[in-house]
């Protein structure tokens, strides 16, 4: 079965190339002859033998050599260029959840500045801050219309209200200006007693309220014990 | 059937390719290559997808691409990005060293330094370049090889500025594409300059020299010689639109011609070859394309601007035979003297077989060339063909053949069964050589040693960086105290923390690198040969390519 199909093809082919049938299949490296008979069992070489070495590399020449220093330092200075993008530096502590977000740039490495106009907008860091900054405003916006909204008024409501502060702007703008006046001294007011209010607090607490709860500074139990005496204590 | 022979885009390439780029500019960039090799454009988010990396390293992987010309983007119809690679471009990073000597040969050091700016940056204005390579003049030694004599040192942007111009004019330097208009989107670095573009050369009035004077000043002020000069801003400039890049195309056809003239001299002699070289610069000055490949003179032209050339009409009898690869034909010869035509790609396969026969005699033997020849020359050969007329016995000629078609330099010919086969007819066993399929297999063969030799670079950085470290530092060390004045024990103290054995570490492991870069170089110039090839031939419709050149 092994003598058909395309194997006899092959094989006569290699037979006609003047291959023996005991060399087809046989390793170039095996040892033959005595070693063979004597039983070596060396492993064959990771490597085919070569027939023919390769050619010796030609002498330097001041030109070669030069072609040579300029092709190591042009190496050396690209890798240590600003367009070598560097991999960013990994804390070895713990990982943490936060370390994802966090973005840490190689010491010492140049920061890569270019004309942005000569490159597609989307590939200029600048241009995609904006758009991240347009996006968080917006949540802001609908918040305080939602604000508005949850006073108890509806849309037209306070149209017909702003309508009707703008008639009393035009007819007694004095008026409103006074009770905004009022409303604004009320706010000041309420203001500067929270002022006080802190620092009072501040006085007493110290930021705790260990002193009002906890911290006995013993004045009470003075008081209490003191009978004029003033010379002290003798000892 | 038409063949498309393109070099650089075999699969081969694809593994050196990026081996290359983080050769030169880190892993991160050379994974965003090894995306974009395979496609004929990527968007960004694809990109991102396909490298796994952050978007933020993607983007300026892509920009050093793109400013060093390795990519470039184009709008779709959908108003996206696209990103593509050149890839030859790519190759040529390795090549630089030989652009800036080649520039260093012809027009000197000023125009070296410029060349070297141009192509570490990779686009840079003209003012930027003067900058920089003024302030690098002024900080380092070179400045003695460029002063003239009675020429005012303050002066030395002026020099540079003159080099500059020398470079452009004789076309090593071209022009970026500026945007035609700012309204719709478009590629700034497809557009074309029109060729009524005033900027196309470089503009007087768009270069202020006095401010060029202060930048250069200023600059020397703040950087240092071991940082080197600070590129300045070019928006600072009036020509900060306006950048300029290396032409790769000006040095390669230079380098074409001199190959050409060297294989002229090599097979026939030193005259002919000063001949063909002459015969060359008359055609080029009629003929608007250099790089075609039927050039054509009159031979009146010739005669005229060869007149001093010795033996010159038996010279030229000898470029018109097969040892010079017969790529001088005189055509039309009569009352007006006819024409010459120098088949440039002709020769280009003449060379290219050569190499080929050279190169299976270094792997295989002076028997297998002998062989390889023949076998070029002829169409179909015999194997009692091949042992008779390469003067091999019939064993030998047998294993010769085999083991050229174990290579796949040699096919095997398939005949026509006899209808009524019988056991009297002797089976025949016919080769072939399909030229562009030994080309193929040369250049990927020359791709993976190339690859394999920078990984072994790679590997053996990497296994001596801490012994290269520890020799900087002591290297530091030991200039520091000699500038502060110490003794030759307190120096020698210093020396002996590297010992004896590392040393020796070291020594061997710089021979080892340039053993290494030494072979690249060679195999770069091999390439430049199947580059001009795949040029020449790129799409091929008679596959007998190269039977002649044989």
């Amino acid at each position: 079965m092994a003598g058909r199909g395309r194997g006899q093809t092959r094989l006569k082919m290699l037979e006609s190339m003047g291959v023996e049938r005991s060399e087809m299949s046989q390793p170039l490296d095996r040892p033959k002859g005595e070693a063979a008979a004597k039983g070596d069992l060396t492993p064959s070489s990771v490597y085919p033998p070569l027939k023919f070495q390769p050619l010796p590399l030609p002498p330097s020449t001041t030109e070669t050599d030069y072609c040579l220093t300029l092709l190591k330092l042009d190496m050396e200075r690209m890798r240590s260029s600003k367009y070598a993008v560097k991999k960013e530096k990994q804390q070895a502590e713990l990982e943490r959840y936060s370390d994802r977000y966090r973005l840490t740039v190689a010491e010492d490495h140049p920061q890569l500045v270019v004309d942005w106009t000569r490159f597609p907008r989307e590939l200029n860091p600048s241009y995609i801050r904006k758009s991240k900054k347009r996006k968080i405003s917006k949540p802001d916006q609908k918040s305080r219309q939602k604000k508005v909204k949850l006073a108890g008024e509806t849309d037209e409501q306070m149209e017909e209200r702003l309508k009707e502060l703008e008639k009393k702007e035009k007819e007694g703008g004095a008026e409103v200006k006074e009770e905004l006046e009022d409303e604004e001294d009320e706010d000041k007011d309420n203001k500067e007693e929270e002022d006080e209010i802190e620092d009072e607090d501040e006085e007493l607490d110290e930021g705790t309220d260990y002193a009002q709860q906890y911290f006995d500074n013993g004045e009470q139990y003075d008081d209490a014990d003191d009978d004029g005496n003033d010379d002290g204590g003798y000892y | 059937m038409s063949v498309i022979f393109n070099l650089f885009n075999s699969i081969a390439f694809e593994r050196t390719a990026s081996k290359i780029v983080e050769t030169f500019f880190d892993s991160i960039v050379a994974s965003v290559v090894k995306a974009l090799y395979r496609s004929s454009g990527e968007s960004l988010q694809s990109i991102t997808r396909l490298t796994h990396l952050p978007s933020k390293q993607v983007l300026q992987a892509l920009v050093s691409l793109i400013q060093h010309n390795l990519a470039s983007f184009e709008y779709t119809p959908q108003r996206q990005v696209h990103y593509r690679l050149n890839k030859a471009n790519i190759f040529y990073l390795l090549r630089k060293n030989k652009y800036i000597h080649h520039v260093r040969e012809k027009l000197g050091v000023a125009a070296e330094l410029v060349v070297e700016r141009v192509l570490e940056e990779g686009s840079i204005t003209a003012s930027q370049v003067i900058v920089c390579t003024t302030c690098k003049l002024l900080m380092t030694d070179l400045s003695s090889a460029v002063d003239r004599a009675n020429q005012n040192p303050g002066d030395r942007h002026i020099i540079v500025r003159d080099a500059l111009r020398q470079l452009i004019e004789l076309g090593y330097l071209e022009r970026c594409a500026s945007p035609s208009s700012p309204a719709p989107p478009c590629c700034p670095l497809l557009v074309k300059p029109s060729s009524d573009d005033k900027h196309r050369f470089l503009p007087d009035d768009h270069l202020n020299l006095q401010l060029i004077a202060q930048a250069v000043t200023e600059n020397v002020e703040t950087s240092s010689s071991s940082s080197g000069a600070i590129l300045p801003d070019a928006s600072s400039f009036p020509d900060g639109k306006i950048y300029w890049r290396l032409n790769y195309d000006a040095f390669h056809l230079q380098w074409r011609d001199t190959l050409l003239v060297t294989s002229v001299e090599k097979n026939v002699g030193a005259e002919v070859g000063l001949v063909f070289r002459g015969l060359l610069q008359v055609a080029y000055s009629t003929v608007e394309d250099k790089w075609q490949s039927g050039v054509y003179t009159t031979a009146a032209h010739v005669k005229h601007a060869l007149n001093s050339a010795p033996h010159l009409e038996h010279c030229l009898q000898l470029l018109g035979e097969g040892e010079s690869g017969g790529c001088v034909r005189r055509i039309g010869v009569g009352g007006g003297g006819g024409e010459y035509q120098i088949e440039v790609a002709q020769l280009v396969a003449h060379i290219t077989a050569e190499f080929l026969a050279k190169r299976i005699k270094e792997m295989f033997g002076s028997k297998a060339a002998r062989v390889f020849r023949l076998v070029m020359r002829n169409h179909i050969v015999s194997a009692d063909m091949i042992a008779s007329a390469c003067l091999l016995d019939k064993k030998e000629a047998d294993q010769v053949s085999n083991m050229l078609f174990l290579n796949q330099i040699l096919l095997v010919h398939d005949l026509r069964k006899a209808s009524m086969p019988s056991s009297h007819t002797p089976e025949l066993l016919f080769f072939k050589v399909n030229f562009l399929e030994v080309v193929r297999l040369t250049a990927s063969q020359c791709f993976t040693e190339l690859y394999n030799l920078l990984r072994k670079r790679e590997l053996l950085t990497e296994k001596n960086r801490s012994l290269m470290e520890k020799k900087t530092r002591v290297d530091a060390i030991v200039d520091n105290i000699v500038k502060s004045g110490a003794t030759q024990e307190q120096i020698q103290d210093i020396e002996e923390m590297l010992t004896d054995a590392e040393r020796t570490a070291v020594t061997k492991w710089l021979k080892q690198q340039d053993q290494i870069l030494t072979v690249v170089s060679g195999i770069t110039d091999d390439i430049f040969l199947f580059e001009l090839f795949s040029r020449y031939y790129c799409h091929v419709d008679d596959l007998s390519v190269g039977r002649s050149a044989a």
